[in-house]
């Protein structure tokens, strides 16, 4: 009797490393944006502060 | 539209690299420049900051709408050699992150304009996503041969984005510098299509040489090219700008108007062999950046 053919799984998952690096550099530039708009929103206070003033 | 072009079941995370490709960086340089343009020719001083801000938001509005585009372009985009390189066409990002990623950045760039600068910048920039993606993408890039005459409208609207976010107003300058863009985008675009007309033909969209011929085309070309360069040079016996900034219209307008002469006069049926098209395609951004760049230095430098 012949071995059952395995065949390969036609959608499989993706590399779980890749994943991982991709949510790593998605996170690192997330919070780079987050800390950019704090600063941000931080100098347009500022602004329309002085403008006020 | 077809909802899929690829198989996205167990996709990667988008990479940040292909969500930065989404907006189309290369394209949103010359709508952040006229954008800067507007801002800066506008006779009211703005908050350094707050100027920053309105070109951010102009930069990230333009952005969130070229993704919403290739979010519901990815099958047409698919059958182009040009395009089918994109995240989406090329399978490496599902099209729900392309979606949320584009809806995300437009609102986020409209509201923050609004917050930073004033409602009326935030309102003109609003409207310019929603024509971009509702009018031209959806509507008429299918439809009509006159899918980028009138879909140019919203490339451009950034000149008067900035100047509303400078003064909180819109004056005739910025709405001349809007009909520059309108009337220069047709003319750019389809000596951009004469050489790609194949792709646009396998992708069954309706451009003009592919519907029309090449000829008629460039009789288009050459007919577009002259009010567009009344527009130009408008401001300047209008009394809006400076002599300087009239006699540069005035010289890369007559350049643009004998480039489009070559281009009407060209026999050329090959993209290989079509030379004057693509010098006219080069020209018309390197037109637009000199224009709007002589009309800042004719407002700040001689004043």
């Amino acid at each position: 009797m012949s071995e059952p053919q395995i065949e390969p799984h036609p959608d499989p998952l993706p590399d779980q490393a890749e994943v991982r690096r991709r949510q790593r550099s998605r996170a690192i530039i997330m919070a780079w944006l987050l800390a950019a708009f704090v600063v941000l929103v931080y100098a347009i206070s500022i602004a329309k502060m002085a403008m006020a003033g | 539209m077809t909802s899929t072009t690829f198989d996205q079941s167990n996709a990667l995370p988008a990479d940040w690299r292909d969500l930065l490709a989404l907006t189309k960086p290369r394209v949103m340089t010359l709508v952040v420049f006229t954008g800067l343009c507007g801002l800066l020719a506008a006779p009211a001083a703005i908050n350094p900051v707050l100027g920053f801000t309105a070109i951010l938001c102009i930069a990230l509005g333009a952005g969130g709408a070229a993704t919403l585009n290739q979010w519901y372009e990815a099958d047409i985009d698919a059958l182009m050699k040009r395009t089918r390189g994109r995240p989406l066409p090329a399978g490496r990002m599902d099209r729900q992150t392309a979606l949320h990623f584009g809806v995300g950045l437009s609102a986020f760039s409209v509201l923050l304009m609004g917050v930073a600068t004033n409602w009326l910048a935030a309102a003109i920039l609003a409207v310019s996503i929603l024509f971009y993606v509702f009018v031209y993408t959806i509507w008429l890039k299918r439809r009509t041969p006159q899918n980028i005459v009138i879909g140019g409208a919203a490339g451009a609207f950034p000149p008067l984005i900035g100047w509303a976010a400078a003064t909180g107003d819109v004056a005739t300058l910025p709405v001349l510098l809007f009909a520059l863009i309108f009337l220069w985008t047709p003319p750019h675009f389809w000596a951009l299509s004469l050489f790609v007309r194949s792709d646009y033909a396998a992708a069954g969209v309706p451009m003009l040489p592919v519907v029309a011929g090449a000829k008629a085309t460039r009789l288009q070309i050459l007919l577009y090219t002259m009010p567009m360069a009344a527009a130009a040079v408008a401001p300047w016996p209008l009394g809006l700008a400076g002599v300087l900034y009239g006699a540069a219209a005035a010289a890369l307008s007559a350049a643009f108007l004998i480039l489009s002469l070559q281009v009407f006069l060209s026999k050329a049926n090959e993209p290989a062999e079509m030379k004057a098209e693509k010098r006219l395609f080069a020209y018309s951004i390197l037109y637009l950046f000199a224009l709007f760049g002589a009309l800042v230095i004719d407002r700040w430098v001689i004043g």
